[in-house]
């Protein structure tokens, strides 16, 4: 492969495994260590809210296979539970089994550990729970109204005061966990419109194909090996460490395959979190992986935010500022969701858009539903879908082209770097080039002049436009480390502490590295998600890798080719200064005179010999000189990049049945500098597909009683290839002055216009009926009921 | 435990369910929803996907037959079928995914009996009866009979069926089934309708039957009146008969749907079928399934 | 427990197992072959598919004993050597796998299809892969894929 390797769309290097089968998944692992392996499975709380009276397992300890069997009286792990939330506001933990009350139906309260997972399965079904009902919150409105709380007196120590006073035992707050407020800017007085919406985001479950999924032994040693489908396998450790009161040395935690993650696998459950204890007391290795049920109840899941936005704008289009009061569900045990706020909706408040105003309010509350974690776009895709939204509902108030008010708004290219009033500072961006482009891809004015047609002929298949630009916020969680090292056989080796779920790091880790090394990215191999073979790491989260890990590679490998231009200089008895690499093909050679060259191979010899004053490399050395080797850790300093595009979505809705269909999607996206442009589309193809299908069905749906409905794929309708036309993608490769290499990111990035701008597109079909917004998703129940009784959000008000 | 066994012959699997073995065709339904935990899988299970006697599409001239264990993949490509009983291809074509229709079959479909199955309606309108043999008695049950709640028929546990039967089709005859889906596949019909019309030299509607999908405990047969049988197919009478439908259907509300909506759309749906079975009619091909032949529910 | 002969990638595996095992645990287990995966609980999601005489089959929800007699192929049996097969192939050079997870069952499904239907239009492709979820690719290079291989295999 020619350099430079960035800029090549490279098929990836650890496809083959992938390909023929050979790959291991959590459930394939095989290890010395996992021999002879029981099954772990859970009993689980069949209600959302309930006294736990009683656990009754008599029945199940003597089943066939069985070897344990363990409930929340058995205290099997002290302190009672994993700190479930990041410390934002009020950290709560959770009982790795429910002790007194189950919070949401699927809560773990008894572990069953047998021979085979068939023997678990069969033995959990004869454990008794007594369960007495509580009023269960599910209801948004009710959370806030603080009647019933989650946690009351005498639930402690579930709650713990995050200022370290032991003032009360119940939360300060009640169900109301999070709060966040940010007030900044002034408001134009001209910005005499003011139009107001509120704008639901539904749960959803990051849903990886492969659910979750872990296994633990402890050696001789007692040191703990845990093999675990995670995005986060040294923070996996680092909580293991603390809850097992473990060095961080004594635990080795190793992803293998892991089958995606999108937000769902950071290693937060309690189920998780009891395994090691599991194998302690048996003395034996234990495996779990959970069901596909299983992770839809009880996994993490994402979005489930009400966000009442208002806009105030002047009547020819600027945007003068917006009021959001946001309410996010954490579920009954806030994880990580209560960051997302303060960490990024807040400071993108003004999404790509120069707005002088902005008024915020975010709560996070308490309900008797599984946690909400991270999810692909977590704390942004849903507040630019509530942006984009109620521009799209200001557009019409004012009788102006939707695309109109935005090219109006959109932060101008010479302002960049940009800091909005919300305090984030965006790095370079063409926005209102990038929704031209869109536009015109799409034939903007073509598809309108269409419409009318449609419109005035009254045709059962009205067509929608939608349009919906974004940036967002990428980078955070500070930095990462990576090792480089090349071999005396000029191959090298990268390792990061950051780990790939289908992000192709191998390839792009190979690219960055083979372009400073002049070594092909084919040589390169990569090695992640292993506690052993780097001190830190943070991980696959929050589209950040490659302007973290990616950055310390290249770093890294320059200072490896730095001390190898000394050694090669001293070969070719010429000054270091005069002496360059070829990274086409890996020698070095003094300026001017390229058939004179020293390569890799000889540079590894003359170090492993020592032999730099004699200019022998005869030898073959075996052991790996220190000056090939570098470690380097890259921190960001908190320079966030935004990512950012525009997007065009195109829909027919049958108007008799309200069933919507997507006829183009067109994008045009700005990830910076892209290594790999094949993965870089890959990685915007599923971001859209899944941003899409949360416009076209994809939700989780529980009812008042805080029963799971969508428990399988059936009714968690995630998109299926028929639901889609080809996306047509366009991009603009705007280098960030944010990092050295112009890196953004891309993994959320598709996410982000695709839900608006296909929401926007079907409430656009249906303009001409009255009908100014539906809720997600837009099934055709809701997009019928809009039609039919021109009821603003599709809600079905005959039922009652 | 399980005790299971592949039967070689119709002997074998009507001894086996003489003695209480439950029968396995595909498994779509059976082993899905022992997996799922619905119902365990029965304690003697036999498979008769092996059976010659069972496999077959036979058209004489007064009769169609079709074997129990005949896939849906068959269905839905057998130019017998495709040509004059395309209802029952536009149904198949629309059942699960690739792997469904490969093992799912129509004797199964039709004993699993759920108000949902996709080849009922149109075995409904083209007239159909279930042959139900044991190993003492064969008889012919019509699919109303059959049918008696979600997922439970008439038959006794010892009779198989073994084909379903119905007339051939008279000249000037179409069918067509359309069904409301959310998407395409690895669906089950939020509603579906089908229809069968025969057409008179004038042009006008001879004959028309249009039976419903998931709008009652069992498959619908709808009542047409004198919304569109002597008289031409026109917007008047289209929108008779959807009118009939609505009035037809006594839906339920659940996660997918409400009764309203479903109420709504099957009429819709039942108006898209005779349509098209009126355009079959009259020697039009339509591509098998009209669902995405005509956009019904389908993306893409 | 059942006793049952199955032949998997042309190979016979004599087998005892209950007769409720259904075939997707039996080739994981007993057979051992791992490469067929297992992502949901009923049938939806495609990652367990093999073909079974050549048809693909979800065999988390297919009996194992009544796989018996017939040829089981699973990806293991795709490639020959260390040569992938040309959807295998153009999977890698058009960026079809991402986690890697689906592409098993991917791959088995458009192999069908293939065989099946040797010259797809882009529907077909759709329909004949529309049983298999894949949460990463939003399907546009493995649709691109599939398309590209029946071009290099005719
Ligand atoms: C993912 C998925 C999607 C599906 N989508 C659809 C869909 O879109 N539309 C639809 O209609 N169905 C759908 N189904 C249901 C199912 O595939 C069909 O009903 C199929 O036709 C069942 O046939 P089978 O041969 O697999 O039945 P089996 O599961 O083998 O049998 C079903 C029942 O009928 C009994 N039985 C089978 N054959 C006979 C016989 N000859 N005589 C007496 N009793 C018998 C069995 O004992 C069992 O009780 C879907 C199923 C799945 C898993």
């Amino acid at each position: 492969m020619p350099a430079p390797h960035t800029g090549a769309a490279l098929g990836r290097v650890e496809d083959a495994a992938f390909l023929t089968g050979s790959a291991r998944y959590i459930a394939d692992v095989q290890d010395p260590l996992l021999e002879e392996s029981a099954f772990v499975v859970f009993v689980r709380s069949t209600m959302a809210h309930a006294r736990l009276i009683d656990v009754d397992a008599n029945d199940a300890k003597v089943a066939p296979g069985v070897l344990d069997v363990v409930t929340g009286a058995d205290q099997v792990v002290l302190p009672a539970g994993p700190t479930y939330g990041i410390p934002v506001g009020h950290i709560f933990t959770q009982p790795v089994l429910a002790e007194t009350k189950v919070r949401y139906v699927g809560e773990p309260i008894a572990a069953v550990v047998a021979e085979t997972h068939q023997q678990a399965v069969d033995a959990a079904e004869l454990v008794v729970v007594d369960l007495d009902p509580l009023t269960t919150i599910i209801d948004f409105d009710d959370a806030l109204a603080n009647q019933v709380l989650l946690f009351e007196s005498g639930d402690a120590p579930n709650f713990q005061p995050s200022a370290g006073d032991r003032s009360g035992d119940a939360a300060p707050n009640g169900n109301i966990a999070s709060e966040e407020a940010l007030t900044a800017g002034t408001l134009d007085p001209a910005a005499t419109v003011v139009v107001a919406e509120r704008v639901w985001n539904p749960r959803q479950s990051p849903a990886p194909m492969e659910p979750r999924g872990i296994a633990t032994a402890w050696d001789d040693h007692g040191e703990l090996h845990v093999w675990a489908a995670t995005q986060r396998p040294h923070g996996f450790r680092a909580q293991l460490a603390e809850f097992y009161q473990l060095d961080l040395e004594e635990i080795h935690v190793l992803a293998p395959e892991v089958g995606g993650g999108f937000g769902g696998k950071v290693s937060r459950s309690v189920e998780e979190h009891i395994l090691p204890a599991l194998s302690k007391r048996i003395r034996r290795p234990i495996r779990w992986t959970d069901t596909r049920s299983e992770f839809l109840a009880a996994g993490t899941q994402g979005r489930a935010e009400r966000i009442d936005m208002t806009l105030h704008g002047t009547p020819d289009g600027r945007i003068g500022g917006v009021e959001v009061k946001l309410v996010k569900d954490l579920g009954a045990y806030p994880g990580v969701g209560s960051y997302l706020a303060r960490g990024y909706t807040i400071p993108m408040a003004c999404g790509p858009y120069d707005i002088g105003w902005v008024d915020f309010t975010a709560l996070g509350v308490l309900t008797n539903r599984s946690t909400v974690g991270a999810f692909r776009g977590a704390g942004r895709a849903p507040y630019i879908g509530a942006l984009e939204r109620v521009i799209d509902i200001y557009a019409a108030r004012i009788g102006m082209d939707p695309a109109e008010v935005r090219r109006e708004n959109l932060i101008p290219p010479e302002a960049m770097p940009f800091t909005t009033v919300a305090g984030a500072t965006y790095d370079e961006a063409n926005y209102p080039a990038d929704l031209q482009r869109a536009l015109d891809a799409a034939g903007y004015d073509d598809l309108r002049a269409e419409q009318s047609r449609r419109r005035s002929s009254g045709e059962t298949l009205q067509v929608g436009i939608g349009i919906a630009c974004y940036c967002h916020k990428t980078a955070g969680g500070g930095g990462e480390e990576a090792h480089v090292r090349v071999r005396p056989d000029a191959t090298a080796v990268v390792t990061t502490g950051t780990t790939s779920q289908g992000h192709g790091h191998a390839t792009t880790w190979s690219q960055i590295a083979g372009d400073v090394l002049g070594i092909d990215p084919a040589n390169i191999s990569v090695v992640e998600g292993n506690t052993d073979a780097i001190a830190t790491g943070v991980g696959a989260v929050g589209s950040r890798s490659l302007q973290t890990a990616g950055l310390a590679i290249h770093n890294a490998s320059t200072t490896i080719a730095d001390n190898a231009r000394e050694v090669a200089a001293q070969l070719l008895e010429a000054n270091a200064g005069d002496v360059v690499l070829d990274t086409s093909s890996g020698s070095f050679h003094v300026i001017g005179t390229p058939a004179v060259s020293v390569g890799w191979v000889e540079i590894a010899a003359a170090l492993a010999t020592d032999s730099l004053d004699h200019s022998s490399t005869s030898s073959s050395p075996s052991s790996e000189p220190d000056e090939l080797s570098c470690g380097e850790f890259y921190d960001n300093e908190g320079r966030d990049t935004y990512p950012s595009g525009a997007a065009v979505a195109v829909v027919e809705v049958d108007t008799e049945t309200g069933h919507v269909r997507l006829d183009r999607f067109v994008s045009v996206d700005d990830a910076g500098v892209r290594v790999n442009p094949m993965i870089v589309d890959g990685q915007l193809h599923g971001g859209i597909a899944s941003g899409l299908a949360q416009v076209l069905g994809e939700e989780i749906i529980y009812d008042d009683d805080g029963n799971l409905l969508t428990s399988n794929f059936m009714d968690y309708a995630v998109a299926s290839i028929d639901w889609f036309p080809q996306f047509e993608l366009h991009h603009s490769e705007t280098a960030s002055s944010h990092n050295a290499l112009g890196f953004k990111a891309v993994g959320e990035s598709g996410v982000m216009a695709a839900t608006p701008a296909m929401h926007n597109a079907v409430v656009d079909a249906l303009g001409h009926l009255g009908v100014d917004h539906i809720e997600l998703p837009c099934t055709p129940e809701r997009v019928w009921n809009a039609i039919a009784s021109g009821n603003k959000n599709g809600r079905d008000n005959t039922a009652e | 435990m399980t005790t299971f066994s592949i039967a070689q012959s119709l002997d074998e699997a009507l001894e086996a369910l003489a003695s209480g073995a439950r029968p396995v065709a595909g498994g779509t339904d059976l082993v899905v929803g022992s997996r799922q935990g619905k119902a365990p899988l029965p304690a003697t299970v036999i498979a008769i996907d092996r059976i010659d006697e069972l496999g077959g599409i036979n058209l004489d001239d007064n009769r169609l037959r079709i074997g129990a264990m005949v896939t849906h993949a068959q269905l839905m490509v057998d130019p017998i079928i495709a040509g004059q009983f395309s209802a029952i291809a536009d149904a198949a074509a629309l059942v699960g995914s690739p792997s469904t229709r490969n093992v799912g079959t129509l004797g199964g479909n039709v004993m699993n009996g759920s108000p949902a199955m996709d080849t009922g309606a149109p075995l409904v309108v083209l007239g159909a009866t279930a042959e139900l043999q044991t190993t003492s008695t064969s008889r012919q049950s019509t699919m109303d009979e059959l049918w008696i709640g979600p997922g439970t028929t008439s038959a006794a546990d010892d009779e198989l069926c073994v084909a379903l039967n119905m007339p051939a089709r008279p000249a000037n005859s179409g069918s067509a089934y359309v069904r409301l889906e959310y998407r395409r596949a690895m669906e089950i019909a939020v509603v579906g309708a089908a229809a069968s019309v025969t057409l008179a030299d004038d042009g006008t509607i001879a004959e028309a039957s249009v039976a419903l999908t998931a709008v009652a405990p069992t498959i619908l047969a709808v009542d047409l009146g004198d919304s569109i049988v002597g008289k031409p197919l026109n917007d008047a009478t289209l929108a008779a008969v959807a009118d009939v439908a609505s009035e037809t259907a006594t839906p339920i509300s659940d996660l997918r749907a409400t009764d309203r909506y479903r109420r709504h759309t099957v009429g819709v749906m039942a108006r898209r079928a005779i349509a098209a079975a009126a355009r079959r009619a009259d020697g039009e091909t339509i591509a098998i399934p009209v669902n995405r032949a005509l956009g019904i529910g389908a993306n893409s | 427990m059942h006793q049952m002969n199955l032949e998997v990638n042309g190979v016979s595996y004599p087998v005892v197992a209950d007769a409720s095992r259904n075939l997707l645990s039996v080739i994981r287990t007993e057979v051992g072959l791992t490469g067929t995966k297992e992502g949901c609980d009923d049938c939806e999601c495609g990652a367990c598919m093999v073909l079974l005489d050549g048809q693909p089959v979800n065999s988390c929800s297919y009996l194992a004993a009544q796989a018996e007699g017939r040829a089981i192929t699973t990806i293991e049996g795709l490639a020959e050597g260390d040569e992938l097969h040309p959807i295998q192939a153009k999977m890698l050079e058009l960026g079809g796998v991402q986690c890697g997870f689906c592409t098993p069952g991917m791959i088995m499904s458009a192999h069908a299809l293939l065989e099946r239907t040797p010259q797809p239009s882009e529907e077909e492709i759709r329909i004949g892969l529309s049983g298999n979820l894949c949460r990463c690719t939003g399907y546009a290079k493995i649709l691109a894929a599939v398309g590209e291989a029946a071009v290099e295999i005719r």
